[in-house]
């Protein structure tokens, strides 16, 4: 269990999914914050995108690779002069290698006040099974 | 506590200079840094503003907040942000992997060049970003005083 724990470990890559990469042209990518806990049945994946609409967001699996990646719209106001700009407008990416023994097939993605939150169901051959020990007879 | 506080950081020139109030504002945040939760950047939330004649716009980024956990006060020219963001609540047992995300108590202020219309504010939520509208008291725009015939 503590070998697949270590390859969950969150790397930025340089790679961008082409999507992200034709929009973002040569802005630098953001990339969102993020938590990733494990229960016995999942790992779950929390990451902060405020303003991001869920049409502009794009949760792909491809092989092992995770990828978050979207684009957060600039808000432009005609009457008014922008006088302090903290937020991150522009486009963020985030790839995780994903551990083995995950049941692809119910990865779940949800949206809710600017945070993702995935969980990725452990298939039934990863959960930890709790063995029955049996009273001699 | 995690909250920290500056009240004047456009000191006694609204706008003009930001970059270097923006820069005494960093320093303010660095001096206070070792009280923060290491997971917040300095100056959460992140702030744009938005300036017209007649008021003032102030995004802040407040992801993963409910709107009933956030407060927004105003005092003549001076507005503050604050509340809690409460953590991601894993189940017990669970494993770690990740904690990048900032929690706990934020507040932020901020002096406009006028005093503020308290009852005209209007404030919206969605997708993780707040939006307050700020305008500009009666008493602070410019009247135009007619001329009367003698």
């Amino acid at each position: 269990m503590n070998a697949t724990a270590q390859e969950i470990q969150s790397e930025t890559t340089a790679r961008a999914p082409e999507r992200a990469e034709q929009q973002t042209r040569s802005r630098p990518l953001a990339a969102p914050r993020v938590d990733v806990y494990e229960t016995s049945d999942a790992y779950v994946v929390t990451a902060d995108l405020p303003g991001v609409a869920e049409s502009a967001l794009d949760v792909t699996l491809e092989k092992d690779q995770l990828t978050i990646a979207g684009r957060v719209e600039p808000v432009r106001r005609e009457s008014h002069r922008l006088r302090l700009a903290e937020s991150t407008a522009g486009g963020f990416v985030r790839s995780f290698a994903l551990p083995e023994g995950i049941d692809r097939e119910r990865i779940a993605a949800t949206v809710k006040n600017g945070v993702l939150r995935l969980t990725l169901p452990k298939s039934a051959a990863m959960r930890p099974r709790k063995i029955v020990i049996h009273p001699a007879a | 506590m995690t909250s920290t506080h500056f009240t004047h950081p456009f000191g006694r020139t609204p706008w003009r200079d930001f970059g270097r109030m923006q820069a005494e504002v960093e320093r303010l945040f660095d001096r206070t840094r070792g009280r923060l939760n290491d997971s917040y950047a300095p100056g959460f939330p992140a702030v744009n503003l938005w300036t017209s004649e007649d008021e003032v716009i102030v995004t802040a980024e407040l992801p993963g907040v409910d709107s009933d956990k956030i407060d927004i006060a105003v005092v003549e020219d001076t507005v503050t942000l604050s509340g809690t963001r409460s953590a991601e609540d894993a189940p017990e047992g669970a494993v770690i992997h990740h904690r990048e995300r900032g929690y706990g108590e934020f507040s932020r202020s901020f002096r406009l060049p006028f005093r503020i219309d308290a009852a005209g504010v209007d404030a919206r939520y969605a997708n993780g970003v707040l939006e307050v509208k700020l305008p500009k008291s009666a008493a602070d725009r410019p009247r135009k005083v007619p001329v009367q015939a003698a």
